[in-house]
């Protein structure tokens, strides 16, 4: 069932015009949400070695560094009432001049903790999560479009590997996506659950798989903002269902087929774990569909016409040792 | 002694009664669902020997496509290839075979079809084919 239900209202979602106005919208508050939260962390100093005075004299008079001397054994000779030598004006007592500010203290030798981690190395994962927008076509045959097959969905993907050399992430990534069929007329009227007696009796629904290998540069590994690119390739697939449960009959088609070119960019904000936002998009065609039909039938061919379509994602990352 | 007929009860009574009559004019015990087109197959030899019936129904979703072989023992068989739009029907092991095959659009099997076809085996055999749509059985 594809239709939302508020008490006794149903409306449709327009799965283009809604999502795409929905995935800006996230897009942008996400990014000044993250912006907003990471408070001023002034860099710290840099450390300085504590300086130690030389060891005065024996006998010497104890005094704070940076402090003179004063002059030995000088008393100034005694006040005559008539003596016309100048007179010594009083010393004015000498301020002492304000301490230098303290430097962080060093604790048996180790540097002062910075405020980010340093450049990664070794494991690195991150995990993505946003919006996901079907663009393109699914078959080089009329109207067959990626978006009257499939709507917008909400993807989940991990990314797994290794950091190297400070700037490169190679590893693999996998995304699972949940969502709608599209917005073909025939089809929609075919998911459409007329009776309003809150049973599914039609459901329809779309899933898509998306897995392969990526790397991906960061510009500044070290820094707390680290934008970065990625580029993968892989595999594909995506599966819609159709379930009529008032008359007994199931149908899912599932076309698959390759991720020519994942291209993906963004930037983290590096603390503890990094987080940001990021855009990406898979470039691919379905070469192959498979049918199981309420006939018991299952029929596996390739596709004759494919075309090129693109996913187009958008989302936020949290990457664990970033 | 003067009677006076109050008609509000009767008018609310009136637009309550219509209210409701609309209210179940958009209900609908229906549940909506797909239009499906469905063609049904079954063959008779001589001596009256029925095969199965074997329905078979198109695809709904997009880029859907289903293939189904029917054997009719070691005589023959028919095969139908089927998308949301079209179904396609052939036979093997009859004399004439292109004469038989067969392309029907959805939409002519939704509003309704029948056609019997008589086939002749290469071993001599000679069966009628019962098409016809929708099936008598649910899909």
């Amino acid at each position: 069932m594809n239709m939302l239900t508020i008490g006794a209202l149903q409306f449709e979602l327009s799965s283009e015009r809604f999502g795409t106005a929905l995935a800006v919208g996230a897009f942008l508050l996400t990014t000044s949400v993250v912006a907003r939260a990471q408070p001023d962390v002034p860099a710290a100093p840099a450390a300085e070695e504590p300086t130690t005075p030389p060891a005065p004299p024996p006998g010497a008079a104890e005094t704070t560094p940076n402090h003179p001397l004063p002059p030995a054994s000088v008393e100034p000779p005694p006040a005559s009432p008539t003596s016309t030598a100048p007179s010594r004006e009083p010393v004015a007592p000498q301020r002492a001049p304000e301490p230098p500010p303290a430097a962080p203290v060093a604790v048996h030798g180790e540097p002062p903790k910075r405020a980010f981690p340093p450049a990664a190395q070794g494991f690195q994962a991150a995990f993505r999560s946003g919006l996901l927008f079907p663009i393109g076509d699914a078959t080089s045959r009329p109207n067959d479009t990626l978006a009257s097959r499939y709507a917008w969905q909400v993807p989940i993907a991990v990314d797994l590997g290794m950091r190297f050399a400070e700037n490169f992430f190679v590893g693999g990534y996998l995304g699972i996506g949940f969502g709608s069929t599209g917005s073909d007329a025939r089809l929609e009227r075919a998911c459409a659950d007329d009776n309003e007696d809150f049973d599914d009796d039609i459901v329809c629904a779309a899933v898509t798989l998306r897995a392969g290998i990526e790397v991906q540069y960061s510009f500044r590994p070290d820094e707390r903002l680290n934008p970065w690119v990625g580029y993968g390739f892989g595999f594909e697939a995506a599966s819609a269902k159709l379930s009529d449960n008032s008359r007994g009959y199931e149908e899912t088609v599932t076309s698959s087929g390759l991720t020519y070119a994942q291209l993906s960019t963004g930037f983290d904000m590096r603390h503890a774990v990094g987080f940001g936002p990021f855009l990406e998009a898979s470039v691919g065609s379905f070469r192959r569909v498979t049918t199981d039909s309420g006939d018991a039938l299952t029929t596996s061919r390739p596709i004759d016409d494919p075309s090129l379509h693109v996913w187009l994602m958008l989302g936020v990352r949290l990457v664990v040792n970033p | 002694m003067t009677f006076t007929h109050d008609s509000r009860p009767g008018r609310k009574n009136l637009l309550i009664g219509a209210a409701i009559s609309l209210g179940l004019a958009a209900c609908t015990l229906e549940p909506g669902g797909p239009e499906y087109a469905q063609l049904s197959l079954y063959a008779e030899n001589e001596r009256g020997f029925v095969t199965e019936h074997a329905c078979t129904t198109l695809p709904v979703l997009p880029g859907g496509l289903s293939v189904r072989k029917l054997d009719f023992g070691s005589s023959f068989s028919a095969t139908l290839e089927a998308d949301r739009e079209t179904l396609g029907l052939r036979f093997e092991g009859v004399r004439e075979a292109e004469d038989f095959q067969r392309r029907l659009s959805a939409e002519r099997l939704r509003t309704g079809y029948a056609e019997e076809l008589t086939l002749e085996t290469w071993s001599g055999d000679v069966y009628s084919v019962f098409l016809s749509a929708p099936c008598t059985e649910a899909p």
